[in-house]
């Protein structure tokens, strides 16, 4: 069925594009439903509450109320904002997203666009996340999204480097910059995660991957305690739930990332290995959020001094070792 | 920890095993009973001594609620909650009318404390909020155990009381009392 329909759309390449481009946006714009959902529950059943129970069936469309009602409420634009890049900021947010989406397989042949340098893809569209965050923040005219803003950007510039430096690990260890030929290779030769220099690079990034998508003990651009929210304080309705979407996502993307780079992305036995992705992302995500509600939040200067002083490196040292271990 | 004594890795370390540890602390909590009550669902049992919505006791032995209408309890009102009608005097006094606002009232057992006959009580009823602006407003059959017809019983008791005490009077008494007024 699915192969009949495929070989309809090949047939006309354009269309063919466009219907995965549809595809992979409705995805990225579902997909943080469930991830919100998710990370509700568990935020609630960690703080003995139940969390939301009364939209659907145990509560699991309430997030989809939510972004209804997120989608209708009045779209403020702050006096003296930056309009242009006010308006542009969400937007790009959640491009970025969608693009890292369009490079990452799910299952064999699954993959929107096969491209033979993913891996490098991913790591400059992901980046376009920071350039919205400061567009945001600047743009707001409001010191707490200023703030926001600057500690976004240090932050995401700071855990970039190591996190490239321990996906640089695996590439070099694998021999491949495609996510494919990596997750081919980890279907061959055992998943990625039980070799040791590739065991530093996972915690490694599993550290940067947290700080990447902005979740306590990394939360400072938006920490809510300290600067209202952050970088978005200023944003409300269509804007606020997109920067929200691409937030979630983006968590979604970075775990399914960390699933081909580290632990075989689709390979598994028995079940089919769409669901392996799946189960592998949403077991990482669970323990994201796991994170996310145990630690506090930490002070920039010790997240920089963290970054610098010691993931960078722990991390170009593992580098050359993985180097020495795995170039044949 | 001071900057002269900073080695990031002892840090590292040590953060990662406290992490660990709070980790353990809400994988715990993960599994525990929850502490939610779904309140329109599900509904706390209320303490004996729950200081809710006023009732009038209603006393079955002689038909009648035990209020006298002494307004002892308006007067100990600090917010003028009460205020009431008397029907009948002496032994066989009553209310004929007992009206409570509430949207004054603080709920603070001052009136059910003055009260020298065991009349005015606080129930366990604390769903009082409305829509319509004179839901505040509590009358006796609201009020009373046993509603509307309580206080007919209350009151048909109380004036046939009246009555035969009015009949077992002498005569003369009565001339008395009108000439009185005359």
């Amino acid at each position: 069925m699915i192969e009949a329909i495929t070989q309809f759309f090949k047939q006309y390449p354009l269309l063919w594009t466009f219907v995965k481009a549809v595809v992979l946006a409705s995805f990225t714009l579902v997909i943080p439903l469930a991830v919100i959902y998710v990370e509700r529950k568990i935020a609630g059943f960690i703080q003995s509450r139940l969390g939301p129970l009364h939209v659907g069936p145990q509560g699991a469309f309430q997030t989809a109320a939510d972004a209804l009602k997120l989608l209708l409420k009045e779209d403020i634009v702050p006096e003296g904002a930056d309009k242009r890049f006010f308006y542009l900021a969400p937007y790009i947010a959640f491009i970025s997203t969608v693009l890292c989406f369009m490079v990452l397989p799910f299952a064999p042949g699954w993959v929107a666009l096969e491209m033979n340098v993913a891996v490098l893809f991913i790591i400059g569209v992901s980046l376009f996340n920071v350039v919205s965050i400061l567009m945001a923040g600047w743009s707001s005219n409001n010191k707490y999204s200023l703030l926001g803003g600057l500690r976004a950007v240090a932050q995401l510039l700071s855990y970039e480097i190591p996190m490239v430096l321990s996906v640089l690990a695996v590439v070099f260890y694998t021999g491949s910059l495609s996510l494919t030929g990596i997750i081919e290779y980890q279907v061959k030769h055992g998943w990625n995660i039980w070799h040791p220099p590739i065991m530093i690079a996972a915690l490694i990034y599993f550290i940067c991957a947290l700080a990447e998508i902005n979740r306590t003990p990394f939360d400072l651009p938006e920490a809510e305690s300290e600067l209202v929210s952050g970088f978005n304080t200023e944003y409300s309705g269509m804007r606020f739930a997109f920067f929200f979407a691409s937030e979630f996502a983006n968590n979604f993307f970075i775990t399914a990332f960390a699933a081909a780079l580290f632990f075989g992305g689709w390979d598994g036995p028995v079940l089919p290995p769409i669901v392996w992705t799946f189960l592998k992302v949403f077991v990482m995500i669970f323990v994201f959020m796991w994170v996310r509600w145990t630690p506090p939040r930490l002070r920039i200067d010790q997240i920089l001094r963290f970054a610098w002083q010691l993931l960078v490196p722990i991390s170009l040292a593992n580098l050359l070792f993985a180097i020495a271990l795995g170039v044949r | 920890m001071r900057d002269t004594e900073y080695n990031p890795l002892v840090y590292f370390i040590d953060g990662l095993v406290t992490l660990f540890n709070g980790m353990v602390v809400t994988w715990r909590n993960l599994w525990r009973p929850k502490v939610t009550v779904r309140y329109p669902y599900q509904r706390r049992p209320v303490p004996p001594r729950y200081r809710g919505l006023f009732y009038l006791k209603w006393n079955e032995e002689k038909q009648r609620l035990n209020c006298v209408g002494c307004t002892l309890c308006a007067q100990a009102c600090p917010t003028d909650v009460i205020s009431m009608v008397k029907l009948g005097k002496g032994t066989h006094a009553g209310v004929s009318e007992f009206t409570m606002d509430l949207g004054r009232c603080m709920f603070c057992n001052l009136c059910v404390e003055a009260c020298p006959f065991d009349a005015i009580y606080m129930g366990p009823n604390y769903e009082l909020a409305s829509e319509r602006r004179d839901a505040s407003l509590f009358r006796i059959a609201d009020l009373a155990q046993g509603g509307e017809e309580a206080v007919r019983k209350n009151i048909e008791t109380i004036e046939r009381l009246l009555a035969e005490e009015e009949k077992a009077k002498p005569a003369h008494a009565v001339h008395a009392a009108g000439g009185e007024s005359e």
